[in-house]
């Protein structure tokens, strides 16, 4: 196993002024995550997972502790260096798939690299649509893809530029189980295959027994670290092939009695 | 992020909101027609000041009475007479300075003009001598004009300018021969028409068209009775020297000459050249312009806030945008560059087809008769070229603010925005 470490967080906290409150969203939380960790975050609303994964992205600064990346520390970093970082050392998906509007799926997940001057851009972002299995969508704009198909393409811009770690807030939030599975099942594939680095925000059990270890927060606190002993494979040959297979081969019918489900559960 | 990518995205930006876009740049489109049209015709009036001049008569020295001043031709009008129509004598007498042509004298004083039986009208009289025609490039409609004895036997004739012939008359030939009567408050006299003026249209220095010519003699005699006596009063010499070269010198000659004949040291009179009066008039006719032109760049300003409007619609609509590409690796100037980038373009494009539209109305102007002048538009590259550059300024001072705005919104602020 490798074990360097990737992310190492010490007494980090968030606190923002409500009035003459002061109330912490993070109280002093201390992490590491070694590199090709599948991470699963746990914990009730309002615990401060979100507030985590916002300063593990960099998108947020910590009130204060020490956040190191890569052995670089970037709690103290200038903003276009905190640019850079993100662009070259992270990607982010969100619950909400943060698509760009009308862009198709291959310009979308070329728009990082257009922040680091790649030449390749176009080649790259077909081989990172290849990896998340949307070949045969680059084309698409995000009104004419699925809620999965969008996730995918969101997880393919996170990953075009190689980062050292994959960051998902609740990522199979917006989408119903068997979608979840798919993307699960990517995430799995990303990590084993492909050694990506994952820390994924999820609140339903059985998502984060995909992971290899669990972590627990509360109160903006992490108040439990497990490895998962058994984890879970997901579902995603039995649950993705088959139907498509069958849709194909019936007729029509299949394909809308098993989009029925999906537009349901959302 | 290069230029390139900068500049696709503000295209496809700005094509998703083709309306709000065009909506954006039509203040500037007008404001730049505006601006460009306005200049041309300012230049075309310019030209047409200039174009009078020159057909006034070409290689004419003028002098008229008062101290030389700085301040162009008009500080010195209206000065104490010091020019007499022997001093125009002088210089055109064989000896009197060298390399001149014709010389001429003019006194303008107001008077009305009576046809027996008819209309009254209240004109200018130039009193003037047998040269004026010559000098001031104008032939004769009709009739003749002044010979020397007129002027020498005080003769009680008169040439019509054209419009007073019309007026009067009712054509160019029909006054020869008529009697007229000039008066001058209680004196005046009675004149025969010899001649009538071919019409010269309005000019910058007033309408020739509407002038009685007298013979200065008769004029001095039986209208103003006023004679210093060095001689007859007169408002202005023409002189036309043999060459344009050759002006300057006669100038300098005509200088001494006057001193000498006005026994002063310090000169009481000016020589002016056609250029003085033409570099004059053209700096009045730019004064104008610019005036024009800066109203009219009131409305680049209007088109600019504008423009800097849409472009706070916009970053605020995208705000989320802003937050997914700063998440993604997008510097703080990375966002600057890409909100301004779309301001210059819509000025770029905007100041475009202002352009088109001011050279278009230019063109269309050109010529035309409105409120009785006919107009006319000369377009320069340089008034183009000068307001595609204010465009592109107004794109950078209104596009900077919106775009700083863009840039300075947090990560995490700008991808929570709803
Ligand atoms: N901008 C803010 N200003 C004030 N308080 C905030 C702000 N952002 C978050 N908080 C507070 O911080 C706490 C943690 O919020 P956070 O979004 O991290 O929770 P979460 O664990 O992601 O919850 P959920 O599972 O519902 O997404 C909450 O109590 C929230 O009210
Ligand atoms: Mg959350």
């Amino acid at each position: 196993m490798n074990c360097k470490t990737i992310i190492r967080v010490r007494d980090l906290t968030k606190s923002y002024r409500l009035g003459d409150e002061t109330v912490y969203a993070l109280a002093g939380v201390s992490l590491d995550v070694a590199e090709g960790e599948f991470v699963a975050i746990m914990g009730a609303s309002g615990s401060g997972k979100s507030t985590l994964m916002n300063i593990l992205g960099c998108l947020d600064r910590p009130s204060s502790g020490v956040y190191e990346l890569d052995g670089v520390d970037v709690s103290s970093m200038a903003d276009d260096d905190l640019s850079t970082v993100r662009n070259q050392k992270l990607g982010f998906v969100f619950q909400s798939y943060n698509l760009l509007p009308r862009m198709r799926a291959v310009e979308q997940v070329m728009v990082p690299l257009i922040y680091s001057n790649a030449l390749d851009r176009e080649a790259r972002a077909i081989e990172a649509l290849t990896r998340v299995g949307l070949e045969s969508r680059i084309h698409h704009r995000p009104t004419e893809m699925s809620g999965g198909q969008q996730q995918r393409v969101a997880i393919a811009r996170a990953l075009v530029t190689n980062p050292s770690v994959l960051l998902a807030d609740e990522p199979t939030g917006n989408l119903d189980s068997r979608v979840s599975e798919e993307i699960l099942a990517l995430l799995q594939r990303l990590n084993e295959e492909f050694g990506v680095t994952i820390m994924m925000v999820t609140h339903e059990s059985d998502i984060a027994e995909c992971a290899t270890r669990t972590v627990q927060i509360g109160d903006g606190r992490v108040v439990g670290d497990h490895p998962v002993e058994a984890r879970r494979r997901a579902r995603h040959e039995v649950a993705v092939a088959p139907p498509r297979a069958s849709a194909d081969a019936t007729s029509s019918v299949g394909t809308i009695t098993a989009a029925a489900p999906a537009a349901g559960s959302v | 992020m290069s230029f390139i990518d900068s500049l696709r995205v503000a295209i496809d930006s700005l094509s998703a909101h083709l309306l709000r876009t065009v909506l954006a740049m039509l203040g500037l489109i007008i404001g730049v027609g505006a601006v460009i049209t306005l200049l041309a015709v300012g230049r075309g009036s310019q030209d047409d000041v200039q174009r009078n001049i020159r057909s006034l008569g070409v290689n004419l020295l003028t002098v008229r009475p008062g101290a030389p001043s700085t301040g162009g031709i008009r500080a010195a009008a209206g000065s104490r007479p010091t020019l007499t129509y022997e001093d125009a004598q002088a210089i055109a007498a064989p000896g009197g300075v060298d390399n001149v042509g014709a010389v001429s004298v003019e006194q303008n004083i107001g008077i009305q003009i009576v046809v027996p039986g008819g209309s009254n009208f209240a004109t200018q009289a130039i009193g003037t001598d047998e040269f004026y025609s010559i000098v001031r490039n104008t032939p004769l409609a009709s009739g003749e004009f002044f010979y020397e004895d007129h002027l020498r036997t005080n003769a009680m004739v008169v040439v019509l300018g054209s419009n007073i012939a019309q007026t009067l008359f009712g054509s160019l030939d029909a006054p020869i021969g008529q009697q007229v009567r000039l008066s001058l408050g209680r004196t005046g006299a009675t004149f025969t028409v010899i001649g009538v003026m071919s019409s010269r249209g309005g000019t910058a220095l007033g309408n020739l068209d509407d002038r009685v010519l007298v013979p200065i003699t008769t004029m001095s005699r039986t209208l103003v009775r006023f004679r210093a006596p060095t001689g007859i009063f007169v408002s202005t010499i023409n002189v036309q020297t043999t060459h344009p070269d050759t002006m300057p010198l006669v100038a300098e000659s005509i200088g001494a000459l006057l001193r000498e004949r006005h026994k002063v040291t310090e000169d009481d009179f000016q020589v002016q050249s056609q250029q003085d009066a033409m570099e004059a008039a053209a700096g009045v006719a730019r004064t104008q312009s610019v005036l024009l032109g800066s109203i009219a760049g009131i409305s680049l300003v209007v088109g600019g806030i504008g423009i800097m409007n849409t472009m706070l619609v916009s970053v605020t609509e995208r705000t989320r945008e802003i937050g997914i590409r700063r998440a993604v690796g997008a510097r703080q100037r990375d966002i600057l560059m890409q909100f301004l980038v779309e301001a210059i373009l819509v000025c770029c494009v905007g100041g475009l087809l202002g352009a088109a539209t001011g050279i278009g109305l230019s063109m269309a102007v050109n010529g035309r008769e409105i409120l009785g002048q006919t107009m006319h538009a000369r377009l320069t590259p340089d008034a183009v070229i000068l307001s595609l550059l204010v465009s592109i300024g107004i794109g950078i001072f209104f596009g900077f603010y919106p775009a700083a705005r863009a840039a300075r919104l947090r990560p995490i602020e700008a991808l929570r925005y709803e």
